[in-house]
C-alpha cells in the first residue's frame, strides 16, 4: 500500500461517504421487491433480506470500531453459507440474490486481505454450484457468481477502509489528547521503584521477590498508577515513565549492576 | 545501550508505547497478529530484551535515531 493510502484526510473523506452507501444498500432489497411486482408472496422474503442487510451492516460498523475476531467471523460465514444454500434450494428465485449475497458481505468482514482472497472466491463457487443445481442454467449461474465475486471484494475494500478510518481517528484523538501530557509524571517513591524495575524488563513476580512483597501488592501498585495517569497497560506505563520522568543514569547503572 | 530497531520494529514499538494491543497494531499495519509478535521476538533476540515494557523503555530512551534503515 502506497503512502497516500495512509493519508488521514483521504480516509476521512471516504468515511463520510459510508453512511450514503449504507442507505443505498438498505434500499436495494426494496428495489428488488418493487421490480418483482410487490406480490404478497415476495414480501416476507424481501423484508427478511432487508433485515439481514441491516444486521450485517451494523455488525460491519461495530466490527470496524472494536476490531474483529477471526474465529467469530469464520463461524458466522460458515453458518450463513449453509443457511444460504439451504434457502436457495427451497426458494431459489428470491434467495439466491439475497442471503448468498450476505455471505459475501460476511466474507468481507474477515480481518485481513489474505483470508478474504480465499473466502470470497469460495463463496462465489458455492453460489455457482447452487445456482447451477437449482436449474437457472450454467451461464446464468456463472454470471451471478461473478457479480457477487466483484461485490465481495468491493465489500472487503469498504471494510478495510472503515477499519483504517477508525484506527486513524483513534490515533489522532490519542495524539491530541496525550500531547499536553509531556509534563513530568508525579510518582510516589514506591511507584518510582516499581516502574524502574518494570522498565528493566522484570515480571511482577521478579519485582515482588526483589522488593520482598507479594506479586499481588506489585500489581495493586501498578493498577493504581495506571488509574492515576490514564494508562492502559505496563508497556504504555513504561513508555510514559521513560519519557516523562527524568532518567538518572547513575541510579540506572547502579540498578543494572545489582541486577 | 546500542539498540537497533528496524523501521517496522520501531513502528510497532511506538504503537505499543501508545498503549495499543497486538490486535489493534495488526489491524493498523494490515498484518497478522502473528507477524507483530514475530517482529517483537526478533527485536528481543537481537537486543537481549525480555518483554515489551523493556522494549518500549529502551525505545523511548534511544529515540527515533536508533532506527536502522
Amino acid at each position: 500500500m502506497g503512502g497516500w493510502l495512509r493519508e488521514a484526510t483521504v480516509w476521512q473523506r471516504v468515511g463520510r461517504l459510508v453512511p450514503l452507501s449504507w442507505i443505498l444498500i438498505l434500499v436495494w432489497p426494496l428495489l428488488l421487491l418493487v421490480s418483482r411486482g410487490l406480490s404478497p408472496g415476495e414480501l416476507v422474503p424481501s423484508l427478511i433480506g432487508l433485515a439481514s442487510f441491516a444486521v450485517v451492516w451494523t455488525w460491519f460498523w461495530l466490527d470496524a470500531r472494536a476490531g474483529s475476531d477471526a474465529s467469530i467471523t469464520a463461524g458466522v460465514l460458515i453458518a450463513m453459507t449453509v443457511l444460504g444454500v439451504a434457502l436457495t434450494f427451497s426458494e431459489p428465485r428470491v434467495w439466491h440474490d439475497g442471503l448468498l449475497g450476505y455471505c459475501m458481505v460476511v466474507a468481507a468482514v474477515w480481518p485481513n486481505w489474505r483470508p478474504a482472497a480465499v473466502a470470497v472466491p469460495v463463496v462465489a463457487l458455492v453460489i455457482f454450484l447452487a445456482e447451477a443445481a437449482t436449474g437457472s442454467g450454467t451461464i446464468n449461474a456463472f454470471g451471478v457468481a461473478l457479480v457477487w465475486l466483484f461485490l465481495g471484494f468491493g465489500f472487503v475494500a469498504v471494510q478495510n477502509l472503515l477499519r483504517e478510518n477508525f484506527q486513524l481517528n483513534a490515533v489522532q484523538m490519542r495524539s491530541s489528547r496525550s500531547a499536553p501530557a509531556a509534563e513530568p509524571m508525579a510518582l510516589s517513591p514506591r511507584q518510582r521503584e516499581i516502574m524502574h524495575l518494570v522498565a528493566s524488563g522484570m515480571s511482577d513476580k521478579e519485582i515482588a521477590a526483589r522488593l520482598q512483597v507479594s506479586p499481588h501488592t506489585v500489581r495493586t501498585h501498578l493498577q493504581r498508577l495506571y488509574a492515576q495517569h490514564g494508562l492502559r497497560n505496563r508497556a504504555e506505563a513504561a513508555a510514559n515513565w521513560t519519557k516523562r520522568v527524568p532518567q538518572n543514569d547513575d541510579t540506572a547503572n547502579r540498578e543494572l549492576k545489582v541486577l | 545501550m546500542a539498540v537497533r530497531f528496524s523501521p517496522r520494529q520501531a513502528e510497532i514499538v511506538s504503537l505499543i508505547a501508545s498503549g495499543y494491543s497486538d490486535k489493534q497494531i495488526a489491524i493498523a499495519l494490515r498484518v497478522s497478529q502473528r507477524t507483530v509478535r514475530t517482529q517483537l521476538e526478533r527485536l528481543y533476540a537481537a537486543n537481549g530484551l525480555h518483554c515489551r515494557a523493556q522494549a518500549v523503555h529502551v525505545w523511548a530512551l534511544s529515540g527515533p535515531s536508533a532506527t536502522s534503515p
